[in-house]
C-alpha cells in the first residue's frame, strides 16, 4: 500500500508525495514547517483566507516536454520516446489535481527519457553511418565513374515507357 | 534573462543543421543512396514505428509530392509545422536569449495525443490497415 499522510489543515488522507492538499489546497510542506495556526476554530471546510494556504490557483503547470517526447519517439528511439510521452502526458493532469510535486517529478522523468532517447538515437545513427560508410563510398565512386563516361546520345527516360 | 553562451551557440546551430539535412535528403533517395540509416526498431522487429516512413515522406514532400508524403507517414508530415516553430524558437533563443518553445498543454489534450501516437504505432501494424504503413519508394 502506498504511504499516506494527513493534511495538517483539514485531515484529508493524501499520498505521501503530495505537495498541496487535494481537498483544501493547503501547501502541506509549508503548513508542516510552520507552527500550527493559533485560534484555528473554523470549520475545516472554510474558504482559505490566508494566501499562503490558498490552493495555488493560476500556478502554471511545469513544462511537460510532450513535443520533445513525440519528436524523439519518431526520430530517435521508440521505447524511450514512448516512456517520455507517457510521463509527459501525466504532467498537466497531476498539476491540475494540485499534485505539483508529482507533476514536476513526471516532467523530470519525461525530460530524462527524452534525453536518453536522443542519446540512444545518436549512438545508433553514428554506428549505422560508420557501418554504411564503405557501401556509401562505393556508390559514390560508381556515380563519379558514371559522370566521367560520355553521356549516351539519346535515351528514353524510364518514365516514358508506357506498359502495353 | 539571457541564457548562457554555450546553449545559445548550440541553439543557433539547430536550424542551419535542419536545413542542411533537408538539402542532403532532397538529393538522396531513401533506401537507395546516401547515408540514411533505416529505423532500428523496424530493422530489429519488422514492425513499423510511428516514425517509420518519415524520411521517405520528407523526401517526397521536398520533391513536391505531398500526397505521396502523406501516404508514407501522415503523422510525420503533420508534425513538421511544429518542428518548424520549435526551430524558430531555438533560433530566437540564440539571438535574444528568450526561451519560448511551443507547448502542448492541457489535461485532456496531452492524454489524447499520447493515445493517438501509441494508437498510430499499433494500428499501422495491423492487417487490413496497411494503408497506414509506409511502402518502398517506386
Amino acid at each position: 500500500m502506498a504511504q499516506q499522510q494527513q493534511c495538517p489543515r483539514c485531515g484529508e488522507l493524501l499520498a505521501s508525495e503530495t505537495h498541496f492538499c487535494t481537498r483544501c489546497g493547503v501547501d502541506i510542506y509549508a503548513a508542516k514547517a510552520g507552527a500550527p495556526r493559533a485560534g484555528q476554530t473554523g470549520s475545516p471546510y472554510e474558504t482559505p483566507s490566508n494566501e499562503r494556504f490558498a490552493r495555488p490557483a493560476g500556478v502554471t503547470p511545469p513544462k511537460n516536454y510532450l513535443i520533445e517526447a513525440i519528436v524523439t519517439t519518431i526520430c530517435c528511439c521508440l521505447p524511450f520516446g514512448i516512456a517520455a510521452i507517457v510521463f509527459a502526458s501525466k504532467v498537466d493532469r497531476l498539476a491540475m489535481q494540485g499534485d505539483y510535486a508529482g507533476a514536476i517529478d513526471a516532467a523530470n522523468k519525461a525530460k530524462m527519457y527524452a534525453i536518453i532517447a536522443v542519446v540512444a538515437g545518436l549512438i545508433y545513427n553514428v554506428v549505422a553511418v560508420v557501418i554504411y560508410a564503405p557501401q556509401f563510398m562505393e556508390e559514390f565512386k560508381k556515380e563519379m565513374q558514371k559522370q566521367e563516361r560520355p553521356a549516351p546520345e539519346f535515351t528514353v527516360p524510364e518514365l516514358m515507357i508506357v506498359p502495353q | 534573462m539571457p541564457g548562457d553562451t554555450k546553449t545559445r551557440v548550440i541553439a543557433a546551430l539547430a536550424a542551419p543543421a535542419a536545413v542542411a539535412f533537408a538539402w542532403y535528403l532532397a538529393a538522396h533517395k531513401p533506401g537507395e543512396t546516401g547515408l540514411l540509416p533505416p529505423c532500428l526498431f523496424h530493422l530489429t522487429t519488422g514492425l513499423h514505428c510511428p516514425g517509420c516512413g518519415g524520411t521517405r515522406a520528407a523526401y517526397l514532400a521536398l520533391h513536391g509530392d505531398l500526397s505521396g508524403a502523406l501516404r508514407q507517414n501522415a503523422f510525420f508530415i503533420a508534425l513538421m509545422p511544429l518542428v518548424a516553430v520549435y526551430l524558430f524558437a531555438l533560433t530566437r533563443y540564440a539571438a535574444t536569449g528568450t526561451w519560448a518553445p511551443p507547448k502542448i498543454t492541457g489535461r485532456n489534450l496531452t492524454v489524447v495525443i499520447t493515445v493517438f501516437v501509441i494508437g498510430f504505432a499499433i494500428l499501422r501494424n495491423l492487417p487490413g490497415l496497411e494503408f497506414l504503413a509506409p511502402t518502398p519508394l517506386p
